[in-house]
Order: structure tokens, then sequence, then C-alpha cells
């Protein structure tokens, strides 16, 4: 594994795979980004944060069968790792944690 | 079935290009499945815009699970980004570098696209390999105009051409709301606009049913250039039926050409285009001898200039037989027989700079192609220092694992970049030169309307040129560095030194020999300039000045010229300073003489003997013509 640590377009990318369910792949996961996050975003940059995703353990990819619709092209699917769930919800707990010590006025 | 739209083809490549092996089938189908969506959501020019960004994207990030075709294209990638750090390492080498490179591509595209808009562009209008221009030519070689009649009979006998007008350009007095303006205009006949494919910005253009065969049977009409418009009428969209007087003729203006339209005379639009026969009163011509100085014509389809010329000259005698004016007998009827037809293929248009300069720019051209293999040979004289230079960079690269091709491959790239970025710099600087270049062939035209835009093709030719050039003469300063790195490091640094010091001598003398080729040529130049400007006249050009003389219309009627030009010549010389003033028609070594044969009046008249060039002027001209 090649650390763990996600920057914030991995975790987007990340995310997005989660919410997306199982077996997602590129084309799907930038349009999410792109919508969520309200910015636009490359089909390379998908694919070099899905890459990274996957050396670091958080996602793995499998090809499909080859699908009419695509011309009869197989499809790179991915699917998040319970590494990559429990990178998300650590992630989540310390926002949260962080979160709620501002709304509580403490921290200053 | 809907099809689906398919991105630009360039792109699909460069994608199949970068993502070959395992990943190529996905990406490519990804890619694709993008596009489709943003055709249908955001319309076809998004879904191109951002599909080049995605490849653009997908081709600097290296993707996992490519096979090893797909290295060569990362590693050169990496080589351009580590070119790139280079650069700002070391900003002012590269300037210096990438400033060599600017100015002569700049240099190079300037002169070859000068070049390429007097002599080789095409005029803008649909098909303009079918236009041809149809002169009459005697035995010395010399034009003749040809009368409506010869064009009416000519056009009601011919086969080859689809269509055939009258053309004629002249400068004239144009008075808009009593101010006056000196305008560009084209005479012509009614199909003119027929022949060159064109439709109206504004109201209408002329017609074949606005000419006459007599100036009382013309209608006096005119159509006005599209810059005309805007600058004289401030674009005004109610200026159809309103006058505007051309050389004290009123007509009305029927329309306006679009802004493509330039005429048929590359350097200078049109302000006005107007049937020559309106013009019949102006030049005191008889009522029906107005005639036209070219006859243009469109080819049909698959005619050819040879063929049309083959058959015109079989029907042209009888044409000029019952076409030539009754008016002329004797010897001068003759001569308009004897006359014959000359088909010229006028795609490029007529242009006053392409005799005059066409001989010069293909020279300077080869020039400045010089000038650009100087500083090839400079580049690489450069890259070899700063090879030398990087020695201990190069060897820790290979005590790391690179290859000597790895490092070869290196300096390839960073000079192909360096070309690339030299010459789109240059493409900025011919941009901003050409027009002060072309100024200075003809600085008398204002607002020349030459087309100097360095086309797509001619930009990829330099581009393509520039970098196979800098990728030719990197090969010796990538050798050196493979050697530099690799041996160095070893016990035999005297051999590398020994080996290097032998490349870099050889540059050194191929760069003196390119740029002494060069000092030589530009200094064979700047004396031949010298020796015209030391050229002896004949007389004193010291203090000299021209006053060109442009006549008001309507301002001179019943006026005597034996009268006027020697109280005008008076009124010049007693102006403070000046000594003296003379008339004449043309300026000497100006051009515009005519030629006649001179015989003493005590010899009998000689036939053959040789015209002399005679030029008429008034008393004091040779003293001076007004004198400071």
């Amino acid at each position: 594994m090649k650390g763990s640590r996600l920057g914030e377009f991995e975790e987007f990318t990340l995310l997005a795979v989660r919410a997306l369910r199982d077996a997602t792949y590129a084309v799907p996961v930038q349009a999410f980004v792109e919508r969520s996050a309200s910015r636009r975003v490359t089909m390379g940059a998908v694919y070099a944060a899905l890459d990274r995703l996957e050396a670091k353990g958080f996602v793995r990819s499998v090809l499909s069968d080859p699908t009419p619709e695509r011309g009869g092209k197989r499809k790179r699917l991915y699917e998040i790792t319970p590494a990559g769930m429990r990178t998300l919800r650590d992630l989540r707990r310390v926002r949260d944690r962080i979160w709620t010590t501002i709304e509580e006025g403490g921290g200053s | 079935v809907t099809a689906v739209p398919r991105p630009p083809r360039l792109a699909r490549a460069l994608v199949r290009l970068r993502a070959r092996g395992g990943r190529r089938s996905d990406v490519e189908a990804d890619l694709q499945d993008v596009y489709t969506a943003r055709v249908a959501a955001h319309g076809l020019r998004y879904a191109r815009r951002r599909f080049y960004a995605d490849v653009w994207s997908v081709w600097w990030r290296p993707l996992r699970g490519t096979e090893p075709g797909t290295r060569g294209s990362m590693r050169l990638g990496q080589d351009a980004r580590d070119a790139l750090r280079l650069w700002r390492a070391r900003p002012g080498l590269t300037a210096l570098a990438i400033g060599t490179i600017a100015l002569a591509s700049g240099a190079a595209m300037i002169c070859f696209s000068l070049l390429d808009a007097i002599a080789f562009k095409p005029l803008p209008v649909s098909e303009p390999e079918q236009l041809v221009a149809i002169s009459a030519v005697d035995a010395q070689g010399q034009n003749h105009s040809l009368a409506p009649r010869a064009l009416q009979a000519l056009g009601s006998r011919q086969q080859v051409l689809s269509v055939l007008c009258g053309y004629g350009e002249t400068w004239l007095p144009v008075t808009i709301r009593s101010e006056q303006v000196q305008s560009a205009v084209e005479t012509v006949s009614g199909a003119y606009f027929d022949l060159v494919g064109v439709h109206a910005l504004v109201g209408r253009l002329l017609e074949p049913t606005d000419d006459g065969p007599t100036p009382a049977a013309t209608r006096r009409v005119a159509v006005l250039g599209e810059r005309f418009w805007r600058n004289r009428f401030a674009g005004d969209a109610n200026v159809v039926g309103t006058t505007v007087g051309v050389a004290g003729e009123p007509l009305t203006i029927v329309g306006v050409a679009p802004e493509s339209f330039v005429g048929m005379q590359i350097e200078v639009a049109p302000d006005l285009v107007i049937p020559l026969q309106t013009l019949a009163a102006y030049l005191g011509t008889a009522p029906d001898s107005m005639p036209y100085p070219y006859v243009l014509g469109r080819l049909r389809t698959g005619g050819t200039a040879q063929r049309a010329q083959a058959a015109l000259e079989v029907m042209w005698p009888s044409l000029m037989a019952e076409t030539v004016s009754p008016s002329l007998d004797g010897p001068a009827r003759q001569q308009a027989l004897n006359r014959r037809p000359i088909v010229t293929a006028v795609a490029t248009g007529f242009s006053f700079l392409r005799p005059q300069y066409q001989a010069s720019l293909r020279l300077l051209t080869a020039l400045a192609g010089w000038m650009l293999l100087t500083a090839g040979v400079s580049l690489a004289g450069l890259l070899v220092a700063r090879a030398i230079a990087r020695a201990p960079e190069l060897r820790m690269r290979v005590a790391l694992g690179a290859s000597r091709a790895d490092l070869a491959r290196q300096i390839v790239v960073e000079s192909a970049c360096l070309a690339v970025a030299g010459t789109l710099a240059g493409l900025l600087l011919a941009r901003w030169a050409g027009p002060i270049l072309l100024g200075l062939l003809h600085p008398s035209v204002q607002h020349m309307t030459v087309n100097l835009a360095i086309d797509r093709r001619v930009a990829a030719a330099s581009l393509g040129l520039a970098t196979a050039m800098a990728i030719v003469l990197s090969l010796a300063p990538a050798w050196i560095a493979t050697r530099v790195a690799s041996l160095s490091a070893s016990a035999h640094a005297r051999t590398v030194t020994t080996s290097y010091t032998r490349w870099s001598e050889g540059l050194l003398a191929a760069q003196l020999a390119v740029s002494l080729m060069l000092v030589i040529g530009a200094g064979l130049f700047v004396r031949t300039l010298v020796n015209l400007s030391d050229t002896n006249l004949g007389f004193d050009s010291h203090g000299l000045l021209a006053v060109w003389l442009q006549p008001k219309p309507d301002g001179y009627r019943g006026m005597n010229d034996l009268e006027y030009y020697p109280a005008l010549l008076a009124d010049l010389s007693s102006i403070p300073g000046v000594r003296s003033a003379a008339l004449l028609p043309a300026l000497p070594f100006g051009g515009g003489t005519g030629q006649s044969t001179v015989t003493p009046s005590a010899t009998p008249p000689q036939p053959l003997a040789p015209p002399l060039t005679r030029r008429r002027c008034r008393p004091a001209f040779l003293a001076l013509w007004v004198c400071q």
C-alpha cells in the first residue's frame, strides 16, 4: 500500500465510488464529482485519482463483459474496498469532531 | 436508430496514441460516452471543447495498467516537463535560445507570408481558379482596351466562359455631402459581381441591366465597399437611394458589398464600384467609345486558360473586323486588327507589388531560411554547452538507472520544445511586424488590404520544419551528453573531454560558416544599396521637392491651359525659398515614360530608327521642379 492519506480530489472520487454503489466506472464518477463539487473535472484527473486510490488499496477494479452499446468495448468497473470504507469513516469522524468543537465554541 | 456523434478525429487519434494496450479500449469507450452525453446536453461545440480538454488531461497523466507500448509517450511527456523545469532554472539562457529561434523563424514567416500574399494566395471569391483576364495585345506586347461592343460580341459568340465582364480600376475624387475624398474606384460592366460571385451586404449589387453599351443607356448607380461604407457613412443601412458624386457625376447608391469582397486588386479594396460608362463625361470620350482596360471571364467547369486561348484565337480576327471602330482607318485600323487575344489566369488577382517585389521577396525568404539554419546551429552549440555543464546531473541519472537512450531522448525533446516555443513566438512576431514591412514596400498607399494572415498550412509547415531541424541538430549534443554521462564517471575523463571538445569545435565551425555566408550576403546587399543611392542621375537632386496636382471635378470649366499653368508656375516660383519650378507629367526615373521615333528634320525619314525615350516638360525642368 502506497500511503493511506487522501487528497481532496481523491476523497471526492472515493466518495463518488461509494455513492454510486457497486460496479461504477469512470464516466459516472466524473459526472458525479463535477455535479457535487460544482467544478469542471477532466477525465484524466478522474483516471489519475482512481489509479492512485487503487494503488493505495481503497478501490479495486475489474473489467466488465463487452457490451453492444459501447461498441463491444468493456468498462473498467470500480468498487470500494473495506480499507476505503474505513478511511472514509475515519475522515468523517475527524471532520465531525472538528465541527462539533467549532459549534460548541471551543478550540479558541 | 440515432447515430452516435463522433468526437474530432485528431483527438481520437491522440487518445489511441496515448492509451495503447490494456487501457486503450475502456478509455476510448469512456471518452465516447462522455462526449455523447455532452453533445445531447450542451451541444456539439461545448462537447468538442471538453473532449479536447479530456484528451489533454489523459495525455499528460500516466495511466496505470498500460502496456509497454505506452511508456514511450509517457516518457516523452516526462521529458517535456523536465525541459520546462530546466528552462525555469536557466531563464536567461532559455530566453536567448527562444529569442534567437523566434527572430529567425519570425523573419522567415514574415517574408514568406508577404510573398504568399502578393504572389500565391487566391482571391477570396468563389472558385478563383476559374477567373481569367483577356487582353488584346499588339506585336510589341502592349495591352489595349476593348470597346463595349467588342465585349458584347465576344460574350454572344464564345462558349468557353460562363460570365464575361469589363474591368478597370482607378483613383477618382468622390464627393460625399460636399466633402471631397480621393477614392479607389472599380469601373466595371454590369456582370462583374456575377463573375466574382458575392452577395450584397445592404441593398443590391450592380446587375447586367445597370449597364448599357453607351453612357446614355447606363444607369447612374454605385455600390459602396464595406469599409468605405463604415468609415464615410457610419455603417448607415439607409444609405441606399442617397447620392454620391464620383468625378463630378451624381450616382445613386444601390447597395453595399460584403466585407469579404476586396475587388480584383489585392493591395487596395475598392471604395466604390461603378459602371464604367458613367465616367464618359468626366474623361471626355465619345459617347460610344469608352473602352474597358481589361476583360475578365469565368471558365466553365473543366475549362482551362489554354483552351479558352485557343477558342478565342479562332474567332478573334472576325470579331475585330466587325467591332473595330469605323472611324479608324489606314495603319491605325490595321494595327487594331493585328492585335491578338491573350488569356491569363487571374486567380491571385491584379497586383502592382507583384512585378516589383516578387523576385526580391523570394531572395529574402531564402535568406531568412538560411538565418533559421544559423539559429539552429547556434541552438545546437548552446545545447552542447549545456550538456557539458550538466555533466554531474547526467552522471547521477546514469547512476540511478537511466540509460543512454533516456539521456539522448531528453536532450532531443528539450531541443524540440525550444524550437516549438521559439516558432510560436516567431508567429506572434510575424503577425506584428508583417504589416510594418508591407508599409515599407509602398508607403504612399494607405490602408493596404493585402491579406497577410498566416494561414494554418504556413504555421504548421514552419512549426514542423523548425522542430525537425531542431531534432536533427540536437543529435550531436545528445550524443555528447550520453558520452559525458556514461564515460566521465569511469576513469576515461580525458577521452570524453577530447570527444566533446571535437564536437564543440565542429559545431562552432559550422556556425561560423553559415553565419559568414549570411554576413557576406548582407554586406553585398548593403553595398548595392549604397551604390544605388550614390548613382549619378545626371542632375543635382539636392533640394528637389515633387508636388502632385489633383484636379477638382467641375472646377476648371472654360479654363485656358496656356494661361493657367504659367500663372501656377509663377506663383510657385514666387514662394520664399523656391528658386524655380517646372511642370512635368511624370518624375524622372519614376516610370511613366513614352517612346517615339525622333529623326532630325534635315535627314530623310528612317522607319527603323530606334525609338527614344521622351519626356514632356515645361521650361526650367532641367533647372529644377520646385527647388528650395
